[in-house]
């Protein structure tokens, strides 16, 4: 059977057309995998900014204000991790000359900060810290800690009672188990 | 078709080819050197961070610190150089002397108290990336 490949004045073939609609098509696909793994990478590169101050926003607000060991305790070189003297940390309630700068909270950036086990989830440090997350933010960190609360210097006897895990029995009312929650986004 | 003859599909398509991969090519120089400031950017920005990390466990612990910043792999970029500026409204720079990059900073940051020494023992305010330095709080 004779079929008819062209005609005159045909300008295009089916086949062309059809290859450089599937070659258009592959490089269009090359190029939005390309963007997606673009986007991805930048927000995994922001997210782990944000978690690191976060992380390192939550270690100034306990490792400064850290309870202290009393008596001969605190000349034996103890350092109590872990534990905040609560006597400190009340006095974060109010300004207090703390700022966003001593948490090493960069300008540009945001922070919300909450107190989740000692006050029922009560926001903190609002005059550095004054609002949570506005709608719209999706790059957020948001880091837990928990600690022992203390307030006043803390005994070698009730550290150790505390430590080798009889808590509540000697640490009732002298220690709490609490947890902050610090949030961190970019202005 | 006579023996020999282009067509004029062939023509049109090779004319077509060369005017698609053309911009295509203009395109992705366009990309590439985008692709290149970004990754430059990054760097610094991810030398600032560790640098900021490790300033940050210095202030918290209360400890000192033998800190190797990292050093750059992108082969574009010149030398890098840190700058810390101590107290309260201190601030960590990380530049280039590379054309076209910016520098990346965190600023307003409290570091009071924070030094940093060389290996001579001495302090400074300056090193370059690759460096290895002593913080303390």
């Amino acid at each position: 059977m004779e079929t008819k490949k062209f005609s005159r004045g045909q300008i295009f073939s089916l086949d062309f057309i059809i290859a450089m609609a599937i070659v258009a098509l592959a490089i269009g696909l090359l190029l939005s995998f390309y963007q997606t793994t673009a986007a991805q990478e930048k927000e995994a590169r922001v997210q782990n900014e944000l978690n690191v101050i976060a992380l390192n926003a939550s270690n100034q607000l306990l490792e400064k204000n850290r309870c202290s060991p009393a008596g001969g305790f605190a000349g034996q070189g103890y350092k109590l991790f872990g534990c905040l003297d609560g006597s400190k940390f009340s006095s974060f309630s109010t300004s207090a000359g703390l700022s966003k700068g001593s948490l090493m909270i960069p300008e540009g950036f945001n922070c919300y900060i909450t107190d989740m086990e000692a006050f029922g989830n009560i926001q903190i440090l609002s005059n550095i810290c004054p609002s949570d997350t506005p709608a719209g933010v999706t790059d957020v960190a948001s880091v837990e800690r928990n600690f022992v609360g203390h307030a006043g210097d803390v005994t070698k006897y009730d550290y150790e009672r505390c430590v080798a895990g009889l808590y509540p029995l000697d640490c009732a009312g002298a220690f709490g188990q609490k947890t902050i929650n610090v949030k961190v986004w970019k202005a | 078709m006579l023996k020999g003859q282009v067509s004029l599909d062939l023509m049109l398509a090779i004319i077509a080819a060369v005017v698609f991969f053309g911009a295509l090519v203009t395109y992705f120089d366009g990309l590439s050197s985008n692709v290149q400031h970004a990754s430059a950017q990054n760097e610094l920005k991810a030398v600032l961070l560790d640098v900021y990390a490790a300033t940050g466990s210095v202030k918290a612990y209360g400890v000192s610190v033998e800190y190797t910043t990292p050093a750059l792999k992108n082969s574009t970029l010149k030398e890098c150089t840190i700058d810390v500026t101590a107290g309260a409204g201190g601030q960590i720079v990380v530049s280039t002397a590379s054309a076209g990059v910016e520098s990346e900073s965190y600023e307003n940051i409290d570091l009071s108290g924070v030094q940093v020494k060389n290996s001579a023992g001495a302090a400074i305010t300056k090193f370059g990336c690759g460096e290895t330095v002593t913080i303390t709080p």
